[in-house]
């Protein structure tokens, strides 16, 4: 199957667009983005659909006929763009009216999970002892306190049971 | 609308073209059946002959334009459709069904009629009722607040 090679860069060119403005700061550009990663993903489906053909209607031609369904796909998803571009400018409006300026928050439990990592604490949700599972890691390192080291022991009758290395 | 950022070439045109652009798109509604075109399509065209409307004149003349609540559109729309995908079970036929209906009309032909065409009817009343609703709530609804706030603070 032959395909028209403008067409692939154009939809290479609005993918690789709308990704960068996708991951913007400013709700506005997100927006834009979105409208162009849309777009690109319309045109790849069409693209894939094949090459055209006659209207598919059973009996209508003796043309080899046109794949209808990735047209379909393509229209419920310019739908699609046309509720989510209109509920983004209500979003970004509304940002813009409460706080002057329409950026992204910043996600204050994904900025907590960084500094945790980066200063190798466990996550808040982790739980400290759990007796029903063997142990995996860490079973060599210094414990916490007394209680937990000898349960430890306990748990380790035949050395090294269901260590994985 | 301040006389500073009027564009009087824009509002003559919009104002000549605006009716006819409203009946292609009821052509185009009207067509979809055995051409490219539909209801989605007319309704998208509606819309957008609204939308340079309000691009004209603001709220005001787009209220003018289309002295209508958004939601009734959108609901008679909703309605139309879903009727028209529902009346074919009682009368015996299968959901959606459509019935072919040719009606002499004397001189003037015959009218071939397609009751799918209630369908299309129904999404073009969505779809114009939709780009209403856009247009109110984040064109002239924003212009209703700046003005307010303008008033607020005494300008």
């Amino acid at each position: 199957m032959s395909v028209d090679l403008a067409l692939i860069i154009a939809i290479g060119v609005l993918v690789a667009c709308g990704t960068t403005l996708v991951l913007e700061r400013s709700l506005t550009r997100i927006l834009v983005g979105f409208v162009l990663l849309g777009n690109g993903v319309n045109l790849f489906f069409i693209v894939a659909s094949g090459p055209p053909g006659a209207a598919p209607i059973v009996g209508a031609s003796d043309e080899r006929m046109a794949d209808p369904l990735p047209q379909a796909m393509a229209l419920t998803a310019i739908v699609i763009t046309l509720g989510v571009t209109a509920f983004g400018l209500a979003l970004a409006y509304r940002t813009w009216q409460l706080e002057g300026h329409d950026d992204v928050q910043d996600d204050v439990e994904d900025a907590l999970v960084i500094r945790r990592a980066e200063r190798d604490d466990t996550s808040a949700s982790f739980d400290e002892v759990d007796e029903s599972l063997p142990e995996e890691e860490g079973a060599d390192l210094p414990a916490v306190d007394d209680e937990v080291t000898r349960e430890n022991d306990e748990d380790h009758e035949s050395p090294d049971d269901g260590d994985p290395r | 609308m301040r006389s500073a950022r009027r564009s009087v070439v824009f509002e003559v045109v919009t104002r000549l073209v605006f009716h006819a652009v409203i009946i292609y798109s009821i052509y185009i509604m009207l067509v979809g059946h055995y051409e490219p075109g539909g209801g989605f399509a007319g309704g998208l065209i509606a819309g957008l002959a609204l939308m340079v409307r309000y691009l004209v004149g603001g709220r005001k003349e787009l209220d003018a334009a289309a002295p209508v609540d958004a939601g009734l559109v959108l609901g008679l729309g909703l309605a139309v459709a879903a009727l028209a995908g529902l009346l074919p079970t009682l009368l015996g036929g299968g959901v959606l069904q459509s019935a072919i209906i040719d009606i002499p009309l004397g001189p003037l032909g015959e009218l071939h009629l397609v009751t799918s065409v209630f369908f299309d009817i129904g999404v073009y009343l969505v779809v114009i009722g939709l780009a209403l609703d856009v247009l109110r709530s984040l064109g002239g609804g924003i212009d209703q607040h700046v003005a307010d706030e303008d008033e607020a603070v005494g300008v």
